[in-house]
């Protein structure tokens, strides 16, 4: 319906019985620029319209055959709407109350007022116009209707896509029914990828397709189609429909490019796996039996040698050695990437305890204390935060000089994490050295002085990392140094470096 | 003096590594182990052994071992179904086995562990793993040299 535009004339229905009122008014709205006919019974007003809507109706309530609330209920059923106006005898107002609750915009009571043509012509200007303006919001609301069942089927689209894992087969059939909401059974939807083809459950064969290009990269790698049931007198998808296939597709087209991806991330983890699996196999095997070898050599054939003999011996069964521990660490590093976590509440004084018990060996050679103060209970991997502390420890034991190394491990409360301490009385370290120490590889003595592959603190930065927190040192040569451990108290959201947060694979 | 026989209790070792199953003859006679060792080298033949077929048919000469150590990675029958086949016979399964492989993968500690094998070591054998494995086992016959 077009707007109240003051400079098109309405057209004007008068449905009135009574000749010489229905001549009045006819002559009162003419005069005011209407272009009005008129009806002198419902039957024939009823058939007017049917023919040629009518852009406001002024409808006498008291009428021999079908009374004014009668067409009124006809024309609820005929549409399409415009304003009525219903003139009401005086006295007769409760019905005139019914007519609006029917549908009717406005009522004028018919009485021998002098200004009784005024307040119709301006009651009838104002009808006009406020339903025009309900016909814009009605409009209005059917977009947002339109719109929300649009966003509603993207949005199940999103979850659907996010939700379905293995095979885009389940996904993609699953989105070709729900992709047109409120078509009912005018249409049906068929995604083809390739050669594959999607279908929604009531799929048929014949009648027009409307087709959209789903896209991957800017390569069209298969269509949307839409199509319609022959015959049915369907109607063609409305702008906004289209609008929403064309959003549709392109989703679709996201969804394969993430699924190939992802297909080939999963390839390429599988071959690092296969690979890491030959590296701890195939490269040790060798490397073992060097160094088996070499002691085997040591400790049965040492008489026969002599001094050079055996040193020989000795460089060939310590660099086997020192290998084997750095593929055994770098395999480590590597798996940190390659295996889920398995977060759950640990007892950070367990783990020392554990930690203890492996180092056992080591604190009672070195003469050492391990003293560990009250520690909280922080949501972790148990197998890498025993790895971190174990390295942490080790190293406190590893780069002391003292008689009687000594290591402290102990908690400071802080909001929403926990800073865990590693403290010893060892050799400490330089502010610069500190800055370096938990780059891969980087070690800061020499391997004569103190053995290890430089991976130790790199792989403590990993895990930490992993977790959620950050580790920093505090220290001084010659004045022992202190590890900082932040880690938070609720588990942190995966890391990017991290494949996955699930389970450990089996 | 009467002529007394006395039936010893064999080992069977799974290992297609020459070097590998000298280290382990070695590690048991360390370990004062001196029961007979018999190598076999792939999951096919230990498999013939201890089911007394082809070159072990004779039952008598080569009777249940006293427990077998198998190598994971073997040639053809891997040490993997071999162990999936030794569990899944109910004669065969009482058998302890220690599982001596090279690789400290988790997947293959947990494969053994799934199978009920209790008892993996990583390559070399020590003389120590062969005595913690019997320590374990309840009741066997050893012979334990003397000392040196």
């Amino acid at each position: 319906m077009s707007p109240a535009d003051p400079s098109v004339a309405r057209r004007l229905l008068v449905v009135e019985d009574d000749e010489t009122v229905r001549r009045f008014l006819v002559e009162l709205f003419r005069k005011s620029g209407y272009r009005a006919d008129a009806a002198s019974n419902g039957a024939e007003a009823l058939e007017l319209v049917e023919e040629n809507p009518c852009d406001v109706m002024i409808l006498d309530q008291k009428m021999p055959g079908l009374s004014g609330l009668d067409v009124l209920e006809r024309l609820r059923a005929i549409g399409p709407p415009f304003p009525v106006i219903v003139l009401s005898g005086h006295g007769s107002e409760e019905l005139a109350v019914q007519a609006l609750h029917m549908g009717a915009t406005d009522y004028v009571t018919k009485a021998p007022d002098p200004r009784f043509g005024e307040i119709l012509l301006d009651k009838t200007r104002r009808a006009i116009e406020r339903f025009a303006q309900e016909e814009e919001q009605r409009a209005h609301v059917e977009t947002l209707r339109q719109r929300m069942s649009e966003l509603g089927c993207l949005y199940a689209l999103e979850k659907l896509f996010d939700s379905v894992e293995g095979s885009p087969r389940v996904a993609l059939s699953a989105a070709a029914d729900i992709l047109l909401p409120g078509a009912g059974g005018r249409c049906c939807a068929v995604i083809r990828i390739g050669k594959e083809e999607y279908a929604s459950a009531n799929r048929f064969e014949s009648g027009h397709v409307e087709s959209f290009d789903i896209r991957e990269r800017g390569k069209t790698i298969g269509t949307l189609d839409i199509r319609f049931r022959d015959g049915a007198g369907a109607p063609p998808l409305s702008d906004m429909e289209r609008d929403l296939m064309m959003a549709v597709s392109d989703r679709i087209g996201h969804f394969m490019d993430f699924w190939h991806t992802e297909q080939r991330l999963r390839e390429s983890n599988a071959a690092l796996e296969e690979y890491a699996y030959v590296a701890s196999h195939d490269l040790q095997a060798p490397l073992q039996k060097i160094e088996s070898f070499a002691q085997l050599l040591q400790e049965d054939c040492a008489s026969r040698l002599d001094e050079s003999g055996r040193y020989y011996v000795s460089v060939v069964h310590r660099s086997a050695q020192q290998m084997r521990r750095l593929i055994k660490d770098v395999l480590a590093l590597a798996r940190l990437d390659s295996d889920g976590l398995a977060i759950k509440p640990l007892k950070l004084g367990d783990i020392l305890a554990a930690v203890k018990d492996q180092l056992s060996q080591r604190l009672v050679e070195r003469n050492a204390v391990l003293a560990t103060d009250a520690l909280p209970t922080v949501p972790g991997d148990e197998t890498r935060l025993t790895q971190l502390f174990q390295n942490l420890v080790g190293n406190a034991l590893k780069f002391n000089d003292k008689p009687e190394p000594r290591v402290e491990v102990g908690a400071v409360e802080e909001p929403g994490h926990w800073r865990i301490y590693v403290r010893d009385n060892g050799i400490g370290m330089t502010r610069e050295d500190a800055g370096r120490l938990f780059v891969p590889f980087k070690r800061l003595h020499t391997g004569e002085k103190y053995e290890g592959t430089g991976i130790g603190l790199a792989l403590c930065r990993k895990i930490v990392r992993q977790h959620g927190g950050t580790i920093d040192v505090d220290a001084e040569p010659g004045k022992g140094c202190t590890f900082w451990i932040r880690l938070p108290k609720e588990p942190a959201t995966a890391a990017p470096n991290d494949v996955n947060t699930s389970a450990q694979p089996p | 003096m009467p002529n007394i026989t006395v039936q010893t209790s064999r080992i069977l070792l799974v290992e297609d590594d020459h070097d590998d199953a000298a280290l382990a003859q070695r590690a048991f006679h360390k370990a004062n182990v001196w029961n007979p060792l018999d190598v076999v080298r792939s999951g096919q033949e230990a498999w013939d052994y201890l089911t007394h077929q082809g070159a072990f048919a004779d039952a008598e000469k080569f009777p249940a071992p006293l427990f077998v150590l198998v190598d994971l990675n073997l040639p053809g029958m891997d040490g993997r179904e071999l162990i999936s086949r030794i569990q899944a016979d109910s004669g065969l399964r009482r058998i302890p086995l220690l599982v001596v492989s090279t690789s400290d993968y988790e997947k293959d500690i947990e494969f053994g562990r799934k199978l009920g094998v209790q008892h993996y070591v990583i390559k070399p054998l020590q003389p120590q793993n062969i005595l913690a494995f019997i320590g374990a086992l309840p009741g066997f016959q050893i012979i334990l040299g003397t000392a040196k």
